[in-house]
């Protein structure tokens, strides 16, 4: 087994990468497909220890101390509904596979008082499925249409958007569309995107703005100006994801948190399909082809419901601009700084 | 063809004759049915401990000889391998050789008394094959207060 040391590091830990070989240092390194060497799971498949380079993860739910990898099956046990099939996309710079990215086509915020199915001409967007990252990372353009949303807001203090900890009982929820409108669905509920600050200790308070005295806790979902974007543990805690490296699919399902039944189910072969998963038709075959268009807030007012938090502040509403009277807009700028 | 059968026939006697020997193996292929022959591929389930001040999931894997337990981060977003050598600076500031602080007390990063007798250096202690000199660019995340440091970083 190849395995590197890093005389060098920022972090304390190692990885164990399990990505596509194009994607190894070396590759990098030296410029050259044909430098990669056999990493773990295709080291496994080339071992015959498994059928096929192919494995299923399984990160159960926040609060839960461990998940599961499976290398060469998937548990049927462990999700609900069927899984679905997507394509994964080649890195458009080498024209090779080299990164678990699939387009992320929709999100719709749902709650008790709506929906809204979040419209960018950044979709489909690509998202890399990356265990390796714990927040997600979207544009810049529906990461903040997500905050307002939610009521989540950016302080440049803490260097990410931030949201009262209370939230994490809201009953709303995100739904995540993979693959085009006939492709998978994860919902995505608030007790996975409400992280503490501080995992040991109190988090801090937010000093001032509309919070002002309440409990911070980090928002899951972040924003970034550029690719690559980024789902990474607060989305894949929800989802049953299978990786095929070999067909150079990915196979998603809503996950059903803390199974305790297990129902493996092995490749049978090198090159096999996922077993039972359903292909998707009409798949994006681009991204950024959406438009933008005034989606409205209406799920917004739901997303207290099940929390204990104050009501939250009325959102600025562009299209309402010409309706409401100065006087009841409320800005939605915070500027809040922490007591760290 | 009794012409041709006959000329077998007189060779091979011509073969006795002469004390030569022709051996013609014959195996017998038994056909069994189909499940019996298909080959039963495994699966390997790897639990990964979800470590929230570390912001990941991680996986305690033996590693070289000695063995050494190390606790390495899942990640589908890299495809190496990699073990942080005793000697990077990162440990030697976090380490306080009680090794009950910081990421080092997972195991990856460890301060390790010299051994009676010559000690191989550091790099050869897990005899890597493959040395890296320059590695993708990590994003790991950096809140205040937040022990996982978020950074764009390079491991060497």
């Amino acid at each position: 087994m190849t395995m590197g040391l890093g005389s060098e590091t920022d972090i304390a830990y190692g990885l164990v990468g399990v990505g596509y070989t194009a994607n190894e240092a070396i590759v990098g390194t030296e410029q050259s497909l044909s430098a990669a060497y056999q990493n773990l799971p295709a080291l496994m498949a080339k071992e015959n220890l498994i059928a096929t380079n192919a494995y299923s993860l399984w990160l159960n739910d926040l609060d839960a101390s461990s998940g599961s990898i499976l290398f060469g099956g998937i548990d049927t046990e462990k999700y609900e509904g069927d899984l679905s099939r997507i394509n994964i996309i080649k890195d458009s710079s080498s024209g090779t596979y080299s990164s678990f990215t699939v387009y992320l086509s929709s999100i719709t915020a749902n709650s008790s008082s709506g929906g809204d199915s979040l419209t960018s001409s950044d979709l489909p967007i690509p998202v890399v499925l990356d265990s390796g990252t714990t927040l997600s990372y979207l544009p810049t353009d529906l990461a903040t249409q997500i905050w307002d949303e939610v009521g989540a807001e950016y302080y440049a203090s803490l260097g990410a958007a931030a949201i009262p900890c209370s939230m994490a009982t809201s009953t709303g929820k995100f739904v995540f569309g993979f693959g085009g409108d006939e492709g998978p669905k994860i919902s995505v509920g608030m007790d996975e995107l409400v992280l503490d600050i501080y995992t040991s200790g109190n988090n801090p308070s937010f000093s001032s703005g509309k919070y002002k005295g309440q409990e911070a806790c980090e928002f899951g979902i972040q924003n970034f100006s550029s690719t690559p974007y980024l789902l990474g543990d607060t989305f894949l805690r929800s989802a049953y994801v299978v990786y095929d490296l070999v067909n150079n699919q990915i196979a998603l399902a809503k996950t059903d948190f803390n199974a305790t039944a297990t129902n493996v189910v092995a490749f049978e072969s090198s090159g096999a399909q996922i077993p039972s998963a359903t292909s998707v038709a009409n798949q994006p075959t681009d991204s950024a082809t959406g438009s933008s268009s005034n989606s409205g807030f209406g799920a917004s007012a739901g997303f207290g419901d099940g929390t204990s938090a104050a009501p939250a502040v009325p959102r600025f509403e562009w299209a309402q601009v010409g309706v409401m009277g100065a006087a009841t807009l409320f800005m939605l700028v915070g500027s809040g700084f922490f007591l760290l | 063809m009794r012409s041709v059968t006959t000329l077998a026939a007189s060779s091979l006697l011509a073969s006795a004759a002469r004390a030569q020997v022709v051996q013609m193996d014959i195996q017998r292929r038994e056909l069994a049915p189909k499940d019996k022959l298909r080959k039963r591929f495994s699966t390997y389930t790897e639990v990964v401990s979800n470590d929230e001040s570390l912001g990941g999931y991680f996986a305690t894997v033996s590693v070289g000889t000695p063995s050494q337990n190390l606790t390495l981060q899942l990640d589908t977003g890299s495809s190496d391998i990699w073990v942080p050598s005793s000697s990077a600076s990162v440990c030697e500031t976090t380490n306080s050789r009680s090794s009950s602080s910081s990421g080092c007390s997972l195991g990856s990063c460890k301060y390790y008394p010299p051994p009676a007798g010559p000690r191989p250096p550091a790099a050869s202690r897990l005899q890597p094959t493959d040395k890296l000199s320059r590695s993708r660019l990590l994003l790991v995340e950096h809140l205040h207060g937040r022990r996982r440091e978020r950074v764009q970083h390079i491991v060497r």
